[in-house]
This record gives structure tokens, sequence and C-alpha cells, in this order.
């Protein structure tokens, strides 16, 4: 269960756990729920996260092609390093922010 | 003589009428004459024309009619007489107080077929038939007592008769802290009934249990009586409650253990109740219940015991009807899975169709997420791509037929390997599901020129690979099926005199095993990937693609990833 902050403009989600396939689902339902549920840009708050597996990467896409056809930005904060990686190997950073720690 | 019942005193018994107990009185006398008793009784009409129902009915079966109380003291002999005026006076007076909501047609019903059960028994083993048959019919009545005590429990009776006796005694205990034998004999011992009575009333359960019944027990003085109510109570449970095999089997091994009765002999016993409880009621006019034949019952018990007996067979059978329903879902599963691994293989090429190609794909399950694919167009290009798509099982593998079949398809028609890749992302967006995505790199190379024009969307990046070092080329925009639009041209290359490494992150990813004691912790990165090429450089396509696979199969955990590797060679 991820933990949910309203700061202004922002709605931060923070996973606390490894996003991979197996919590993939619940997280993906949390993020849509937050977004139906604000107007405000997303924050997604890696903190803690040492691993992201292409399910992850797909429900963080997910997040984004649901933000971007309403206008709206998705920013991918607090980013270990491998996992840096993995969204710049995929260019990922080009379609959102992604900040590392 | 114990009774549990709390705040329980005599003079909560109920107290026949006057008359009744004056008759009780005087039957209970040694030296009450036929002509006194005949007196006594025949100015009781009720009783009078039962017991004269009673003698002329096949119960007794004397061939002539008896019409008057004189006549039955002469057929029946005093003693009998005795028993029989006893039982039906107790009977009446404890019939005069009703119970709201108790059914007392089906108590007596039941007490009925106790004393003549009691009374067959004796018959069988040579006691006392009428001592028998009277005890038989008097042994619950501690039960009716505990009913008129607590009468807001009368609703429980249907309960405390479906269940076999020592249940139903255990349960008694619970509801009214108190058993039937207890108040029972306290009753009869109110009412100055014969000795053998009250401790027969009293022994009834408490001398036969389960436990304490295990081997033949010789039966001696008062306890022979005891015993006969305790298989006539187990006869009428036969009736009457829901387990009737196991009333059978109790009873089966409890008369054969206190008096050497045969099967046979109990079930010949137990055949002849209803006909026997039938005569009884319509003399006393009670109403019965539905009275199942015997057959009926025996098959009922019968069933149950067929129903225990083969319970294992059954769940031993359904368990294996399962077992084969599931092998058969499996086989069907494992069908479809066999066919659509076969068309994913038939997707690929081989590996090895031009001299300057090696290519390999090992699923990590049954179905990859990886695939590869090259041809040769008519212009002598080799038109190639790699790919990976997320996630894992069937969904990974229909993506990857999605898009392996597109680029096939498109490079057809399409000189422009830029406008390809193009257009397969903005299909795959349009189509996208759940996030889902290919890391993919496509391209061509003229095996003449030795050019090659190459585009790397989202994926690991591939390695061209010569005697002056590693060229990484980068993705330039995010994988298929992000976001569409414009994407960043192909770039160009030249391949002469060197090789190049498209491969999927199974391989940069990979687990690395256990070798023998020595723990080698994490993934075997790009660096160690790496290390692979460089080392199986100057080694033929075949003996290089040959030494990867060695080293994934020593190096990597087994399974943990889809490898897929694709080596094109300029030299």
């Amino acid at each position: 269960m991820s933990e949910i902050i309203n700061q202004g403009d922002q709605t931060i989600v923070k996973p606390g756990m490894d996003i991979v396939a197996s919590m993939a689902e619940g997280f993906r339902n949390e993020l849509l729920s937050v977004i139906n549920d604000s107007s405000s840009e997303l924050v997604i708050d890696l903190a803690g996260v040492e691993m992201v597996d292409s399910v992850g990467i797909g429900v963080i896409i997910a997040a984004h092609n649901t933000l971007n056809q309403a206008g709206r930005k998705l920013k991918v904060i607090n980013v270990t390093k491998d996992v840096y990686g993995l969204f710049t190997t995929m260019r990922l950073n080009r379609r959102f922010t992604v900040e590392g720690v | 003589m114990t009774v549990f019942y709390k705040d329980f005193e005599p003079e909560d018994l109920p107290v026949p009428g006057k008359q009744v107990m004056h008759l009780i009185q005087y039957v209970l006398r040694e030296d009450v004459s036929m002509e006194t008793l005949s007196r006594l009784i025949s100015v009781n009409p009720a009783l009078t024309a039962q017991l004269l129902r009673l003698v002329n009915s096949a119960f007794f079966g004397f061939r002539h009619r008896i019409k008057t109380i004189s006549e039955a003291v002469v057929a029946l002999g005093l003693d009998r007489l005795k028993n029989l005026v006893l039982c039906f006076a107790v009977k009446e007076a404890l019939s005069k107080k009703e119970i709201p909501g108790f059914d007392g047609d089906s108590f007596w019903e039941d007490s009925i077929r106790r004393g003549v059960a009691a009374r067959q028994i004796g018959i069988l083993v040579k006691g006392s038939v009428e001592e028998a048959f009277t005890a038989g019919v008097l042994q619950d009545i501690g039960l009716l007592v505990l009913f008129f005590m607590e009468p807001e429990k009368a609703d429980r009776w249907p309960l405390l008769r479906a269940l076999l006796p020592e249940d139903r005694h255990k349960m008694e205990a619970e509801l009214f802290h108190a058993g039937h034998d207890s108040v029972g004999a306290l009753l009869a011992h109110q009412w100055n009934l014969p000795k053998s009575y009250v401790l027969a009333m009293d022994h009834h359960h408490r001398l036969f249990s389960e436990t304490r019944i295990k081997v033949p027990i010789p039966l001696q003085g008062t306890d022979v009586l005891s015993g006969m109510l305790h298989l006539s109570d187990l006869c009428n449970a036969f009736y009457t409650c829901h387990d009737k095999s196991g009333a059978l089997m109790g009873l089966k091994k409890k008369a054969g253990l206190m008096f050497g009765l045969t099967g046979d002999e109990v079930a010949s016993l137990l055949s002849s109740l209803p006909d026997l409880v039938m005569d009884i009621s319509n003399v006393l006019s009670l109403t019965l219940g539905n009275q199942p034949g015997f057959d009926r019952i025996m098959e009922q018990a019968g069933q149950k015991l067929v129903e225990d007996n083969i319970s294992y067979q059954e769940l031993t059978w359904r368990l294996q009807r399962s077992l084969k329903e599931r092998d058969g879902y499996a086989s069907g599963l494992k069908k479809e899975l066999d066919a659509a691994r076969e068309i994913q293989k038939r997707l690929q090429p081989e590996g090895n169709l031009f001299s300057g190609i090696r290519a390999f794909n090992i699923p990590a399950s049954y179905l990859s997420g990886d695939f590869f694919d090259y041809f040769q167009k008519e212009d002598g290009r080799i038109y190639f791509c790699l790919g990976d798509v997320s996630g894992k099982g069937t969904g990974a593998a229909l993506l990857m037929a999605k898009a392996v079949s597109m680029f096939r398809c498109l490079c057809r028609v399409v000189t422009d390997i830029s406008t390809v890749v193009e257009i397969m992302n903005n299909e795959l967006c349009e189509t996208a599901v759940r996030g889902m995505f290919v890391t993919f790199v496509g391209g061509w190379f003229d095996p003449g020129s030795k050019d090659l024009m190459m585009l790397n969307v989202g994926h690991p990046p591939p390695f061209l690979v010569d005697e002056k070092g590693i060229i990484r080329v980068e993705a330039t925009d995010p994988p298929l099926g992000v976001l569409p639009g414009i994407l960043h041209p192909a770039k160009r290359f030249s391949l002469k005199n060197r090789r190049l490494y498209l491969y999927t992150d199974g391989f940069t990813e990979g687990r690395l095993r256990k070798a023998g004691s020595k723990i080698l912790e994490g993934q075997l990165g790009i660096k160690g990937f790496l290390r692979w090429l460089v080392q199986s450089r100057n080694l033929s396509l075949d003996e290089q693609t040959a030494f990867i696979r060695e080293q994934c199969r020593i190096q990597l955990e087994p399974r943990s990833d889809d490898l897929t590797l694709m080596i094109l060679s300029g030299e």
C-alpha cells in the first residue's frame, strides 16, 4: 500500500517497495485512483525502491500515458543509480522527468 | 442413587391421583389377591378398557376373546397382570399433566417400543418377560419429569429423540444438568415401585457405556434387567435416531457381549417390533407417527453402512476423477502451449541461415517474450530485428508475435527502416494493453557494402566490436508502444571488419549461479557480458555462439530470463 501525500500542486505516491510483477497490479490501481482523484502533477517517489522490472516500468508508462492524454505531467524522483540507468537506457527520461537520489 | 439435577426435590415429582396411587400400592403388595385386584381395576373404566384391549391384542395372542378383568386375571396370571397394571397406572398418572409443546405421543410410542423390545429380549434370554415390559416402558420416565420441570425446553425433545442413547444421555446432562436414569429412579423410589425397577432404571445407562462394554460380561441379579433395558433403548433408537447403522452395530455388539445373542436373533427381535408397537399403541389410543417398516429401516442402516464403508473408495474415486480431469486440462493446456510454442518458433528463422549471421533464443519458460528475425530482400539487404516484450508468459508471447510479424510484413513493402519502426510504434501504441511495451532494435545490413542502418528504441545498447574497440548504440527513443509520434531516424554504421551484437537483458541482468564453493553474487552486468564477447572475438561465429551458450550454462542461473542473441559479422 503506497503512501500518498498531497503537497500543493503535486500528489506524491511512495510505493516504498520494489516495483515488480508481483505487486504491479495493486500499484497500477493505486496510481489510477490517484490520477482520477486529483488534477495535479503526479510524482512517484522511488525512495527505498531498489528494483523496477519491465512490468513495473509498464505500470509507470501507463500512468504517464494516462496523464499525458489529460495534459498532465509525471515525475519520478529519488531514483537509485541502477534504476536510473534503466530509465535512461530506455530513453524514458525523454518522456517524463526522472530524478536520481 | 445419584441425582445431579440442581434444586431438584422429591416433592417436585409428579404425583398420581389417589385412585391410581391406591391401585399401584395394592399391585405392589405381595398378598394382593386376584379378586381384590380385579375389583380395583374394574372401578377404573379407562384402565379396564386398556387392559382388555391389550390382552385381546396380538401382543398376547390368546385364541379366545377375553371379556372381563376376571378372565384377564385368569388368562395372564397374577404377576403378569400386576406388571401391566403398574405400567398403565404410572403412564396414566404421568399423562395427566400436559407439557406445552411437548409431543407426548412420540414419547410414549418410544416407551412402548422399549417395553416391547425388553419383553422380546426377555423371551430370548428367558428372563422375566412382563417385568421387562413394564420396566422397559417406564425406564425413561425420568426424561418426562425433566420436561415437567423445565417445560421451556420441550422443543429439544425431537433433537434428543434423534440421538443414540449414549449421546442423548450426554446431551441431557448439558441441557438439564441431570440424567433421566437418576431422576426416573428417584421417581420410582418415591412411588415405592419394586426395587428391581428402581435399580434397573438407575443403572441402564451407566453400567453399559461404550467404554465399559468391550468383552463378554456375565450379568447377574438386577443387572440382567438393566442390561435388557439398555438393549431395548438401542432397539428403540434403531427406529428413531438418525444414525441407524450406529444403533444396529451397537445393539448387535452389546447383545452378543451381554446375552450371547446372535445377529439373526437381533434382526428377528427388531423386525417384530413395529407390529407389536402398533398393537399396544392402539390399545392405549396413542397417535403414532409415521411408522417405517423394519425392512425400510434396515435399508437405511445398510445404506449408511455401505456409505461409511465405501466413503474411502468414493473419496479415492473422486480424487482419481479430479486428477484425471486435471491431467485432461493440463494435457489440453499443454497442447495449446505446444501449438503456441510451435507458432512462436516458426515466427523466428533458424539461427544460421546466412554465413554472416548467427542467432539463438532460449526461453526461460514455455513461451518467450524475446524475439529475433532476419531475412533477405530482393535487393540483397538483410533486414533484422531483435526485441524484448515487457512481462512474461502468454501475454508477452502474443505481443511478441504481433511485433515480429509486423516487422517482417512492413519490411516487405517499406524500404526505410525508420518508417517501419515508426509504424510499428504507432500501431502498438494504439493497441497497447496495460502499459506493455517492446524494447526493440531493427535495421538492415548490406552484405556487399557492409553498410548497416539501425534504430534502437528503448533496448539495451547493441555493441559494435572490432580491434579498435567497442561502440555502444544507445537507444534514441523509448520502447515501442509507449508514445506514438515521430521517432529519431535510424543511424548508419559500417560493419566492415566488425561484429554487431544484439542481445536482450537476460544476459546483462542474468543472475550468476553458485560455482562450486565459490558464490558469485549479483548479475552478469554489461561488463561481464562484454568480457565474454572480447574473450571470444577471435572465434568463428559458430564457435563464439557456442562459447556464449556455454558461458550461460556455466555462469547464469537457469531460466531466470529469456536469453536472445544475434551476431552479425562484417568480417
